[in-house]
Formats: structure tokens, C-alpha cells, sequence
């Protein structure tokens, strides 16, 4: 198995009515595992098929290695797939599904067995050989698509939504194996699903996808911490998101001061739930803080943490996340609190196109 | 044209096949007798003239009345049978439920013609039964005329809306009949107010079925219709009569017939499709074991219903055994009616064999292909392909026979009296029902397996013959059943192609029966029957046996 480099160049494809793709231009390194992230329609799922080979861009070029797989047909791109609805072929068993793909390969027949074994030893499914899929949960479905993709050692690693139709508790276990096992192969993989916090784990990098275009590339870190945009910003992770002047007009003067304008008066803040906190009384004010006064309007005990929604004015509430410790003193419904936000914490965006707004200091 | 098969390759000329067909088959022989229709027989005057004959004349609208009274009579029949039967079997444990729906199947898969002479020979003018009562001094009606016509298409038509009923009824979430409990509706309440609307659909939808085969149906009218004169008897007497043929009106009358049939039809899709309030997500119905006198009265009920629509086939069987000399039946039982179907007039059988099987083997293979590409290669041209094959289900069997002959009988296509256009009629009547049930069976087929198997590195050919086909088999399997079923079982289009070398069974049991000759008539129905027997046999064991029937 040999890992591969994948450069995917200014990639623009069209249904009939919708830009699915708009100048998408990635670059996947030997040997990662990249996330394509974003909501249905992004054009996530287009972008995995068209390195498939199911569809053909209008325009672009994919490179593998240093070879151009353009036109190349889909059953000779040597590229694996794992498919959100496991597509193991129910006519048959187990064994039979891994060495489909050995098959069209011609791999001799002496070396199918001690091939197939090894796969569903990876994905732990020894014994299962001679099982028919309707025998297998989902989780074992899976597993069965996850060593018929990889056993015929491709040279790239394809996974649309594979964990979508598992139940919370598998999808968790599962995304880990698939990560051990990615590591173990060193196989470059292209991963695809709209639970930001499944890329956020499994991802060395994320591509956060919108309306057909790239909009971040990075590691899960500058994705959470540095978005370069109000929509990834709010796609991933929760975060409090206000119209920069309303927000401005519930801080007190003192708070008022220690946060720079940017030169527009069309602006959003934001800041993540879990970046404020309430302020314990009595406590000075930290330096480097805005506060806001409101009431808690709603505490939802989550067991590590907990959420308040807490109310402002009329018009305006915003919720804070706090983690909870012997120590923590949980707010009732209906108590008065301070909110204290970290300046540092504050992110500035465009109120017109939602870019990342950043003033130096 | 040419660019666009060479992009494609072979699914493009899958499609053109599709447009070739249509327009042979079905376009040309509609067109001709659109064409016929508005011409005036005597001076060859193009108009209208027709039209206004067939409205303004008693002798006529008499037969669309008729049609009407029959159709409606048949359908509110099938209605009164079909729904009461769906609500116990689905509702209440009906013990034997699996043999009543499996004789209500067989009630509904042989010929209606089958039906209409198995009533001639219970009460007939010398029926059995109405003997029995005769001896008795009871001077029962016999059963020619509308209301004969009316029973046969209830006994024929209800299992139609039985099965649609039925799993109407079986998709009706129970959270909603329990919903509407705890808002404090009262049994009955429930039933009308909850039930009933939900399954609205699916009894509007085999009812109108049911009408439209009615309107269409052509043996039982001419078997027991006597005098009483329907469209399609009425087409096929101006076509054929030796006495003054009118083609001409008859093509009339077919296009007349075409449009009421496309109603029919639009409004079933529109039933069909309307409303469905299935859901996936689904708390199967509560099946409820009734006590004493309930339970006694939904048994009866339910046995009583499907008893009568299998009383026919018991007679025909029972008759064939019996002895005759000529026309009359004489006292024992013996074998004699067989031998003498089998000895004397082989070539029905053979004919029918030969016929039936080569149609069904055509249209498997195109039904597949052009269902494959009416699902998988979306695009428009398949797209009008697609509402174009649909069209032979509004074409009665007797319009398309007429079509045939005013079409096959002339060069280019010079097709009358051979075999193969009785293969092409059996061939172009079912190709729709093919390629639906082709579409039905890939939508169940997720379009990921052969994409799968692409991207294991099988060209597209080979994932088609090694993932999609065998998953595909069971359904064309039970599809190629039940098409050589109706296909062995037609009579309506044949009777207006065969000549005497080309004979089939269905026709030879038509001439029996209009001969008098009931013995043969018997034993060659109940091999036929013994067909469609085995054949639903065939289609259980494939676990199959309620799909594509409607």
C-alpha cells in the first residue's frame, strides 16, 4: 500500500440549477486523514464522488501521486470507498464481499484467503467469514465495507458519512477504530460527514465546506479556535454571535473601552459558551474582561457541564457553558449574574460577508 | 442521434429500442384507428361524423350506458366484497387468512371469461343449479344479461381492492387509531373519523382499478351479455360481423372507450398518489382475537366471500370430469373431455405454450433492460419513454386487437394470421407491467452497491451482472410468472389476430362454451387453470405472491 498525495485543482461542478462544486482546490498530504466538513449540500459529498470517479468535474484536475486520474473510469482509479449506507452486497457472505475487489484484480487465488483474513482481522471480524450481511449489525456492516475497501490496498481512502446510520454510542467507538486503523495502514483518507464534532476527532486536517466552496482549511485547532468566518465560526462548535453595536450597548463604560472597534459599523461578536463564565461575587474584575449583567433564565445540568441561558433584555440572551467541578457552585433559575468574557475571546466578523475581522493588540 | 448512441453506447440504444416499440406497437395502431375514426366509412369524408352517429344514436349510447351500468355495478361490488374481507383479515385472526388471500389471488389471476361460463353451466338456461331449483318448483332467473356481468366483474374484480385495502390497512399507524382513543374517540368514532379517511386512498384506488378493467373487459359480456351489448362486445361485433362490418364505428367506439379508460386511470394515479399516509416508522396495526358470535360472523363473512369466487373455478374442474356425449353432459366421471382436448385440438396448447413463453422471454429482457434505464439513466428522453410505455394500460384488449389488424395487415408489416403477432400482442400488453415492476425493484436496490463494486475495480458491465442482476433475480422472476400467466390467459386482443393455425387455448374455451360444447370447454379451462395454478405456486415459494398484482 502506497500512500499518495492528492491535489485536487480548482474543481467546479454543476448540476442542473445548483454550482455543487465552485472552484474547489485542496491539497491532501501522504498519509493524512482529511475531513471534508460542512452541512447537506455543501458539496462534500460531490467533491468524494468526483475523486471516485462517479462524477466528472466540469472543470479542474485531480491528481494522485503525480499522475492526473481525469479520465480515468471509476472501476481503474484504485481509490477504496466506505459508503454512508454500507452497500455490502447482501447476496454475499462476508469473505465473498472482501475478495470482490481482489477478484476484479486478478490477485491468484492462494493468496484471496490469507488477504480476506487478515482485512476482517483488522476490523475485527474474524470468525464472521461465512456470515450473510442481514446477520450483522450496522456496526459490523461497516466494518465488513471499511476491509473491502482496504484490502485491495488502494492508494487512497474514501468514507462518505460512514458512521451516520450507527447509534451515538458505536458511532464514538467506531470513529477510534477508524482512526487506529488509518493509522496503522498509513493510508491517505479523505473523510466526509457533517458532525463537526466527529471531524474535530478524527481529522489530522478539516476542510470546512459552504454552497460548493472551500471556506477554511486547517488542523481541528485553528478550525475551533481561529475560524476565518462567521459561518465556520457558528458551523462548528456553538458560539454566542451578536450585532457588534447591540452588543457594544450592554456592557458597561468600563467594559466598553477595552474592546477595539473595528473601522465599520456593520460588525458582528461572537464568543463561544464556553469561553465566559459567571463571575463568583464579590471577586474583582478581571483585567482583561468585558462583564454583562443579566439573569438566568434556564440552567441545564449536563453532568460535566453546565449550560445557562442567560437573559440580558427583552431582545437579548446569550448562554454560557461552564465546566463542572466539586467546587462549582450551580446558579439557580432566576438569579442574578455577571457574565465575564475574556476580551482575547472576543471574535470580530464582517456584518455584510461574514469575514473574520482582526484588529492587532 | 447518431453522436448521442456513440456517447451512450449501449443504454442509448436500450432507449431507442424503447422509442421503437412504442411507435411500432403501440403509436401506429392507435394512430390508425384515431385515423379510421374520423372518416365516414361510405364516402370517405374526413370529420367528425362518426362521433355525432355514435352520440345521436340510441343504439349506441345504449352501449355506453350499458358499459357504465356494468362497470359501476362491478366496481361497487368489488367494494362490498373487497373491503369488509381487508378489515377482517387485517384486523381480526381470521384463521386461514394465507388460503384466503392465496384464493382470492388465484380468483383474481384467471380470465374473467373463465369466471362468466362457469356461471352458464350452474345457471345457465340448462345450469345445473337452476335444474336443482326447477326440480324443486323454484324458477330461478339465469344468469345472462347485466346483472349476470355485474356478478361476474364483483367475483373477479374485488380481490383487487381486497389486497390494496389490506395493506392499506396494514400501514396505519397504530399510534394514530390509539392517538385518536386517548382524545376520547369511541370505537365507531375511531373507525370513521381515524380509519377509514387513511385508507380512502387505497379503496378509491382499487376501486377505479376495478372500473376500468370492467369497462374494458370483453369475454364475460360476450359470454353471458347475451343482447345486452357493451363497448368493447360492441366494437368487436362491428369489426368482425360477417354480416356488415363497420370498422370505421368500431374505431369510433375504441377511441371512445381509450378516453373513458384514461380517466379512469388518471384519477387511479391520482387516488394512488394524492394522499399516501404510509409511514416507515411504523407500530404495526393490533390484530385482535374476537369471541363467540363476533368472531363466528367474521369468519363467515370472510370464507363466505372468497367461497363465491372460487366457486367457478370448483365448477369448471368438477365439469371437466365429466362425461359427456356432444354437447351434453352425461351421468359419471371419466376422463374423456381431456382426451379429447388433447387428442383433437392440441394446437391450442401448443400454441398457447409456444406463444405465452416466447412473449414472456421478450418482454423480461426488454421489460429489465428499459426498467433499468428508466430508473438508473434519469434523464428527459427516458423520461417521456417512460410515460409512454405506460400507455397500453389504458388500451382494452380490443382496441389493441383492432389496432393490430388495421396495421399488421398491410405492408410494411404484413403480420396477419401469423404467430408472431399474437406474440407481439401478448408482448406489448404486459411490457409495462414489466418495466415498472423492473423500476420497483431498483428502487429497492441501493444505487451504492454497484458503486461499490465499481470502485472495487469491476467495469461497469461486471458490476451490473455480479450485484445488481442477482439482486434483481427473485423480482424478474415472479414478474416473468405473472406475466406469462395473464399472457396464457388473454383472449380479448387474440380472439380479433388468430386464425385457425394460430389458435390458443382461451380462444378454443370461448368457441366451446359459445358452442355448447361445455365437456372440452371444461378440460381445457382446467388445464389452464392447473397453469395458473402451478405458476402461483411457483410465485409462493418465491415469497412473492401479493407484489405487482396491482
Amino acid at each position: 500500500m502506497v500512500a499518495k498525495r492528492i491535489q485536487i485543482q480548482n474543481i467546479t461542478k454543476t448540476f442542473p440549477g445548483v454550482k455543487a462544486l465552485d472552484d474547489v482546490d485542496i491539497e491532501v498530504a501522504e498519509g493524512e486523514f482529511f475531513t471534508l466538513l460542512g452541512p447537506s449540500g455543501c458539496g462534500k459529498t460531490t467533491l468524494l464522488r468526483t475523486i471516485a470517479g462517479f462524477y466528472r468535474q466540469d472543470a479542474g484536475h485531480i491528481f494522485v501521486g503525480d499522475t492526473a486520474i481525469d479520465n480515468v473510469p471509476a472501476h481503474d482509479r484504485d481509490i477504496g470507498m466506505v459508503f454512508q449506507n454500507y452497500a455490502v452486497f447482501p447476496h454475499m457472505t462476508v469473505a465473498e464481499n472482501v475478495a470482490f475487489g481482489l477478484k476484479n484484480r486478478k490477485v491468484p487465488k492462494s493468496e484471496i484467503g490469507p488477504k480476506v483474513s487478515k482485512a476482517l482481522a483488522t476490523v475485527q471480524l474474524t470468525g464472521y467469514e461465512e456470515r450473510t450481511p442481514d446477520k450483522l449489525s450496522g456496526g459490523q456492516q461497516q466494518r465488513v465495507g471499511l476491509a473491502r475497501a482496504m484490502v485491495i490496498e488502494p492508494r487512497l481512502l474514501l468514507m462518505d458519512e460512514p458512521l451516520s446510520n450507527l447509534d451515538a454510542k458505536l458511532r464514538i467507538q467506531m470513529r477510534e477504530d477508524i482512526l487506529d486503523i488509518q493509522r496503522q495502514l498509513g493510508i491517505t483518507a479523505v473523510y466526509v460527514t457533517h458532525d463537526q464534532e466527529e471531524a474535530l476527532v478524527i481529522s489530522d486536517r478539516i476542510a470546512v465546506m459552504n454552497l460548493g466552496k472551500v471556506q477554511q482549511v486547517g488542523t481541528p485547532w485553528e478550525i475551533y479556535r481561529d475560524p476565518v468566518n462567521e459561518f465556520v465560526a457558528t458551523f462548528v462548535g456553538s458560539m454566542n454571535v451578536f450585532a457588534g453595536e447591540t452588543f457594544m450597548s450592554i456592557l458597561d463604560a468600563d467594559s466598553r473601552k477595552k474592546v477595539k472597534k473595528p473601522s465599520t459599523k456593520d460588525y458582528k461578536i461572537a464568543f463561544r459558551p464556553e469561553d465566559a463564565r459567571i463571575l463568583l461575587a464579590e471577586k474583582e474584575v478581571p483585567e482583561h474582561s468585558v462583564l454583562v449583567k443579566g439573569r438566568v433564565e434556564k440552567m441545564l445540568f449536563l453532568g460535566s457541564d453546565v449550560i445557562y441561558r442567560i437573559r440580558v433584555n427583552e431582545n437579548l440572551s446569550l448562554t454560557v457553558n461552564e465546566y463542572v467541578s466539586e467546587l462549582t457552585d450551580l446558579r439557580k433559575e432566576d438569579s442574578d449574574v455577571t457574565v465575564q468574557i475574556p476580551k482575547s475571546k472576543l471574535l470580530l466578523f464582517d456584518g455584510k460577508d461574514g469575514t473574520r475581522i482582526k484588529i492587532g493588540g | 442521434m447518431i453522436n448521442w448512441i456513440r456517447k451512450n453506447g449501449f443504454w442509448a440504444s436500450v432507449t431507442l429500442t424503447g422509442f421503437v416499440v412504442f411507435f411500432i406497437l403501440i403509436f401506429l395502431p392507435v394512430a390508425n384507428i384515431v385515423r379510421e375514426s374520423f372518416f365516414d366509412a361510405t364516402t370517405g369524408a374526413f370529420g367528425i361524423g362518426n362521433y355525432i352517429t355514435f352520440f345521436s344514436t340510441p343504439y349506441y349510447t345504449q352501449a355506453l350506458v350499458n358499459s357504465f351500468v356494468v362497470s359501476i355495478g362491478g366496481t361497487l361490488g368489488s367494494i362490498l366484497l373487497g373491503v369488509p374481507l381487508a378489515f377482517f383479515t387485517t384486523r381480526y385472526r381470521i384463521r386461514g387468512t394465507a388460503l384466503l388471500s392465496t384464493l382470492a389471488t388465484l380468483a383474481l389471476l384467471t380470465p374473467p371469461f373463465l369466471g362468466a361460463y362457469a356461471w352458464i353451466v350452474m345457471l345457465g338456461r340448462n345450469g345445473f343449479v337452476r335444474q336443482l331449483l326447477m326440480a324443486i318448483g323454484i324458477n330461478f332467473p339465469t344468469i345472462y344479461g347485466p346483472l349476470g356481468i355485474i356478478i361476474v366483474f364483483t367475483l373477479q374484480f374485488y380481490p383487487f381492492v381486497y389486497l390494496l385495502t389490506s395493506s392499506g390497512l396494514q400501514t396505519v399507524d397504530r399510534s394514530l387509531e390509539e392517538a385518536a382513543e386517548s382524545l376520547g374517540a369511541r370505537p365507531f368514532k375511531k373507525f370513521f373519523k381515524v380509519t377509514v379517511p387513511l385508507v380512502i386512498p387505497s379503496i378509491t384506488s382499487g376501486a377505479l382499478l376495478a372500473f376500468m378493467l370492467s369497462l374494458a373487459n370483453f369475454g364475460t359480456p360476450m359470454i353471458i351479455g347475451a343482447r345486452y351489448r357493451v363497448l368493447p362486445t360492441m366494437a368487436y361485433n362491428m369489426y368482425t360481423s360477417e354480416v356488415a362490418t363497420r370498422p370505421a364505428m368500431a374505431s369510433t367506439i375504441s377511441i371512445i372507450l381509450v378516453f373513458l379508460a384514461s380517466l379512469a386511470i388518471f384519477f387511479q394515479r391520482y387516488a394512488a398518489n394524492r394522499r399516501k399516509y404510509t409511514s416507515l416508522l411504523l407500530n404495526r396495526p393490533v390484530v385482535f382475537t374476537l369471541k363467540g358470535s363476533k368472531n363466528f360472523f367474521a369468519h363467515l363473512v370472510s370464507y363466505l366471500i372468497v367461497a363465491l369466487s372460487t366457486i367457478p373455478i370448483i365448477v369448471v374442474v368438477v365439469f371437466a370430469f365429466r362425461n359427456t356425449s356432444g354437447p351434453v353432459f352425461t351421468e359419471g366421471f371419466g376422463l374423456d373431455s381431456f382426451r379429447r382436448v388433447i387428442f383433437d385440438v392440441p394446437q391450442a396448447i401448443t400454441n398457447s405454450l409456444i406463444f405465452s413463453i416466447t412473449a414472456v422471454i421478450l418482454i423480461v429482457i426488454i421489460g429489465t433492460l428499459l426498467g433499468f434505464v428508466i430508473s438508473r439513466k434519469r434523464n428527459t428522453v427516458n423520461g417521456i419513454l417512460d410515460t409512454l410505455l405506460m400507455s397500453p394500460y389504458i388500451l382494452p384488449g380490443t382496441v389493441l386487437g383492432i389496432g393490430f389488424i388495421t396495421t399488421f395487415n398491410r405492408q410494411p408489416f404484413m403480420l396477419y394470421g401469423t404467430a408472431t403477432i399474437i406474440i407481439l400482442a401478448y408482448f406489448i400488453r404486459r411490457l409495462p407491467y414489466s418495466v415498472r415492476s423492473a423500476v420497483s425493484i431498483l428502487q429497492q436496490l441501493d444505487p451504492a452497491l454497484e458503486e461499490a463494486g465499481i470502485s472495487l475495480g469491476a467495469p461497469p458491465a461486471r458490476a451490473f451482472r455480479k450485484i445488481s442482476l442477482p439482486l434483481m433475480m427473485p423480482g424478474i422472476i415472479s414478474g416473468a410468472v405473472l406475466s406469462w400467466i395473464t399472457s396464457i390467459n388473454e383472449l380479448s386482443t387474440s380472439i380479433l389476430l388468430y386464425v385457425g393455425g394460430t389458435i390458443t387455448m382461451p380462444i378454443r374455451i370461448y368457441l366451446s362454451v359459445m358452442d355448447g360444447y361445455f365437456g372440452p370447454g371444461s378440460a381445457m379451462a382446467t388445464i389452464l387453470l392447473a397453469a395458473t395454478g402451478m405458476a402461483l405456486m411457483v410465485l409462493n415459494l418465491l415469497g412473492d405472491s401479493k407484489r405487482n398484482f396491482v
